[in-house]
């Protein structure tokens, strides 16, 4: 109780002072929100002229496309904080944050908001709405219930990835090149992982499990052979699970990573 | 009640630096070698006391004030504050210390003061009545009242450094940490400071661990310093002592014309040669600097001299180069 009214508390302070420069933030998520909506649209030209890849329809991909961008914009406005823990470490704010009588965890998310993210999910809900008819879904209450939890998995893995590569910072003194490397791997999942060689896919899968955050629901939702091996419902349950599991890993880390770094630093 | 609120024996803390020889740039497998911040420090600190803590920089006293607030776990040795070991309980240890870093704010930057405080209140537990007392408090005894609905980045830094201590002591904390809460203040601010500080300590018998590198916050407000370098003691005692031993202390430094002279003088200490310049360190009761400068001039010619007072830094240099001899 105590945590989760701190939790507030510090959220409403970081909005408010990020409203303090009243139309600069307006400005900064319409900006995104253009940026994302043109860059969508050069690929929406590209994809009317191919209908079909891989066995994948444009409508399909642009699907995918939404999961993504929705879910990317949910992990931005909570964790994205946590790719700059070394800077935090460097300037020594993160021991303004070790002194406080709260979970550094809860501090670290509650007292950083990146507005930007808002940004994501706006322009994926235009791009949704816009592009509806192309889905082929039907939006009855269990597909509309399935994609609620479909996109929190997909938040929660990205987002836990995120902790987990922005924690790797405790250990090195520069994780801006990792970061990097996951930035460019996030650009992968906007389009059907399958289209990729195996090596990608290995990564994609196994290494940074990016796959879990966007196609393999995706895939799933929209029916797509590939994964008819078992039913939406089991799929539901096994992407619940692995959300959980990385969600632990990444809360671990963290916390690992914070231990290490009070055992080593000076 | 336990009469020692801080309890520090044998603290030890290193870190690992990477080699950075020419063999080991290219291996994997670079090598490590162990340098201790802290090597072995140990004092108690009774409920109440002022503690003026110094060194000069990069002597270990902030990894002790890190490892005092929970932040570091140490290598080895013993820290017990306030009945808590800090790094296995940070939080509780959290609740019963205040600190504030001078050269870092903790407030929110873009919102008004009032802000600042209330999250405080929220995260610290803090009662109605003892935030609503102790703002009354504060602003009587600072005037932060007046600027409740600025924004903190706009507060003088002298302003900003009240309401950053007044912030940290919200919660009635039993031991306050105060890392270089003067630097950068001009002269009135920092009396301001002091005094309030001293008030404190004095209504609610809260203990402080002071680090600064001005004598004069020192002789002000700690009835105890304790000079550490190279993460040992060197240093734990009254401050009249090192006062009188030190506080009285001047610099003379002379250029002279000729380098290659081996410089000796009958007065004084001479603590630091660099090619013709030398420093001395002098008591001024026992020698004017006049007779000296007119000694030197006997034996030497002297292109240039100056006179400054000594800062904790030369004091420290000074206690240190007699605990060698």
């Amino acid at each position: 109780m105590y945590t989760v009214k701190c939790f507030f508390v510090l959220m409403r302070a970081d909005l408010k002072s990020r409203m303090i420069y009243k139309l600069s933030p307006f400005l900064y998520i319409f900006g995104l929100i253009l940026l994302y909506i043109s860059a969508f649209l050069g690929n929406y030209i590209m994809l009317t002229k191919f209908k079909n890849i891989d066995g994948w329809e444009y409508g399909q991909i642009i699907f995918i496309y939404v999961f993504c961008l929705v879910s990317y914009g949910v992990r931005s406005i909570f964790f994205n904080h946590f790719t700059n823990l070394g800077g935090m470490i460097l300037d020594g704010s993160l021991d303004n944050i070790l002194i406080k009588p709260m979970n550094s965890f809860v501090y670290l998310v509650g007292s950083h908001f990146e507005i930007g993210g808002f940004s994501h999910i706006i322009a994926g809900g235009i791009i949704f709405f816009k592009f509806n008819h192309l889905f082929g879904v039907t939006w009855n209450v269990k597909n509309i219930i399935f994609y609620i939890i479909a996109i929190i998995c997909a938040s929660l893995v990205q987002s836990s990835i995120t902790v987990i590569i922005g924690s790797c910072a405790f250990f090195v003194e520069q994780n801006e090149g990792l970061r990097r490397l996951y930035e460019g791997f996030r650009q992968f999942i906007y389009y059907p992982v399958t289209l990729y060689n195996k090596y990608i896919q290995v990564v994609l899968f196994c290494i940074l499990p990016l796959a879990f955050a966007t196609f393999i629901p995706a895939a799933v939702f929209l029916n797509h052979p590939v994964y008819n091996i078992m039913s939406k419902t089991s799929w539901l349950l096994f992407l619940v699970g692995i959300t959980g599991l990385l969600s632990v890993i990444a809360v671990g880390v963290f916390n690992f990573g914070l231990s290490h770094y009070k055992s080593s630093g000076t | 009640m336990m009469s020692n609120m801080i309890e520090v024996e044998q603290l030890v803390k290193s870190y690992k630096i990477r080699n950075k020889s020419d063999e080991s740039r290219f291996s994997l497998l670079s090598k490590y070698t162990e340098k201790k911040a802290v090597d072995g420090i140990s004092f108690q600190v009774k409920k109440g006391e002022i503690l003026g803590f110094i060194g000069p920089n990069g002597a270990g006293k902030s990894t002790t004030v890190k490892m005092l607030s929970g932040i570091l776990v140490p290598a080895s040795g013993k820290i017990l504050v306030n009945g808590i070991v800090p790094y296995k309980n940070r939080k509780k240890n959290g609740q019963s210390i205040g600190v504030v870093f001078g050269q870092r704010s903790q407030l929110w930057w873009n919102l008004p003061v009032m802000d600042s405080f209330e999250i405080v209140k929220a995260i610290y537990k803090v009662s109605d009545k003892n935030f609503k007392d102790n703002l009354e408090r504060f602003h009587d005894i600072l005037n932060v009242g007046e600027y409740l609905d600025i924004p903190v980045r706009k507060l003088s830094l002298g302003q900003r450094m009240r309401v950053e201590i007044a912030a940290s002591l919200m919660h009635n904390p039993e031991i306050v940490f105060l890392d270089e809460p003067t630097i950068g203040l001009d002269m009135v601010a920092k009396e301001k400071i002091n005094e309030f500080i001293k008030l404190i300590n004095q209504e609610r018998k809260v203990t402080i661990i002071l680090t600064t590198h001005d004598m004069r916050d020192i002789e002000k407000l700690c009835d105890r310093i304790l000079v550490i370098d190279h993460g040992k003691t060197i240093y734990d005692g009254d401050i009249e002592t090192v006062k009188s031993k030190y506080g009285k202390n001047r610099m003379l430094i002379v250029d002279i014309e000729d380098e290659l002279k081996s410089f000796h003088i009958n007065y004084g200490n001479v603590i630091k040669e660099e090619g013709s310049k030398k420093y001395i360190m002098f008591n001024k009761e026992d020698f004017s600097a006049i007779d000296m400068v007119n000694e030197i001039e006997n034996e030497y010619a002297i292109k240039d001299f100056s006179l400054v007072e000594t800062d904790i830094e030369d004091i420290v240099k000074c206690i240190y180069s007699e605990q060698n001899k």
